[in-house]
């Protein structure tokens, strides 16, 4: 015989299904004992009350709601105001760093090297442009400046301030060399690959 | 989040002096006002109110639930320093969490839902301590003799530290059916299961009870 689930038995005990509807219950003593013990069970659980608070609790909940509910707005505008000051120096830097930046390129894209300044090697000889020898760069002091704080820049806080390089960007700016500039690359990646290979 | 000159001002002592008949505030005096404003308005109009920073709807709604859920709440933990903290927790989170209210559900379900989490994470974290009998205010009952109040209150002693012994779904879904009437479907909305677990989680609580009370039983 197969006796009523768990759920048949609360519907019955909660009153939700009425017995004559389950013609099982005339002929299963089990079943009917299970649905008087729920009954009892719930009829017991019912009477245990809650010892009532004073009534001067009320108000002063209120008020610990209110105040707990001030004190956080007020907690979450000063971390606000803290983690703002904490990314105002690097964002400082980095706003820096990027207008010097943006300044030694310009010089440089204005700059007009003396034609017996122009290299006679590789780059010279290639189909491109011209490139101009490191060494006999004038000294420029932004690109000083550019060096100095980029070294004191922490790898994070430059990916924090966006000064760290996007994805494709590198193969981006590869495209966009001369000839010249391309078989420079080369001759320097050949030298670095031979340098890490010894 | 949504700001009032009521929720903005720190208010201990202005609620102790208050309690005290002494004084009452400006801050409280408008929230008191536009509760009565808000009297009429209903839960979803009231939690609009609250999210647009009025003075007094949030109160209005604390004022509102804060008894269930106190008593969901103690129902839980069993002591009143604990309900009253868990209780405090619930209301702010709620407010914090007003925007997520989409009123699916009645603004007391949704409440609750708060409670049974707050409460099942503090019970995770350690066990409450039962309040002892003589710390327990009676409730009234009018015309109950000294002595039947004390029965009584010993009883209800009794049930509630079995239900505090009991699995704690089987714990959640029994007090929200018990005392807060909430159907099958809404519990289990509030514990994130089918109408199956619950009955048979209400099912298993009603059986645990009845052999943790032994012979009290009928």
């Amino acid at each position: 015989m197969r006796h009523l689930t768990p759920q048949e038995l609360i519907d019955l005990a909660e009153g939700e299904r009425l017995e004559p509807s389950v013609p099982h219950l005339a002929s299963c003593d089990h079943c009917r004992r299970e649905i008087t013990h729920l009954r009892a069970a719930m009829a017991r659980a019912a009477k245990a009350e809650v010892p009532e608070p004073s009534p001067l609790f009320w108000e002063h909940f209120s008020s610990r709601v209110r105040e707990a509910i001030a004190l956080e707005g007020a907690l979450g505008r000063r971390l606000s105001l803290e983690r703002w000051s904490r990314f105002a120096a690097p964002l400082s830097i980095g706003a820096l760093a990027v207008v010097v930046i943006a300044a030694a390129l310009t010089a440089r894209i204005n700059y007009r090297p003396p034609t017996d300044t122009l290299l006679s090697s590789a780059a010279s000889s290639a189909t491109g442009g011209a490139l101009v020898d490191p060494a006999i760069l004038p000294d420029d002091p932004s690109l000083d400046l550019v060096a100095d704080l980029s070294s004191e820049i922490d790898w994070d806080v430059a990916g924090e301030v966006g000064l760290t390089t996007r994805e494709g960007a590198v193969d981006k700016a590869v495209m966009q060399l001369t000839d010249g500039e391309r078989v420079e690359l080369q001759r320097l990646l050949e030298q670095e690959l031979r340098r890490s290979g010894d | 989040m949504a700001q009032s000159l009521a929720w903005a001002c720190p208010a201990t002592w202005r609620a102790h002096a208050e309690i005290a008949g002494l004084r009452r505030s400006p801050a409280t005096d408008i929230a008191v006002g536009n509760g009565a404003a808000f009297a009429d308005l209903d839960e979803r109009a009231l939690v609009d109110a609250s999210l647009a920073g009025r003075p007094g709807a949030f109160d209005l709604i604390v004022e509102r639930h804060r008894r269930a859920v106190y008593h969901l709440c103690y129902r839980f933990v069993g002591n009143h320093e604990d309900a009253s903290d868990l209780s405090q927790d619930v209301f702010l989170r709620a407010y914090r969490g007003l925007r997520s209210f989409r009123g699916r559900s009645s603004l007391a379900t949704w409440l609750y839902r708060i409670g049974v989490n707050v409460c099942l994470n503090r019970l995770s974290v350690k066990t409450p301590p039962i309040e002892p009998m003589d710390e327990q205010e009676p409730v009234d009952h009018g015309a109950e003799s000294a002595s039947d109040r004390m029965l009584r209150a010993e009883r209800g002693a009794r049930v509630r530290l079995a239900i505090a012994q009991l699995p704690r779904k089987q714990r959640a879904t029994l007090i929200l059916r018990m005392y807060h009437e909430l159907s099958h479907q809404e519990i289990a909305d509030v514990l994130g299961s089918s109408v199956g677990a619950v009955k048979a989680n209400f099912f298993h609580a009603l059986g645990n009870l009845k052999k943790l009370l032994g012979d009290e039983m009928p």
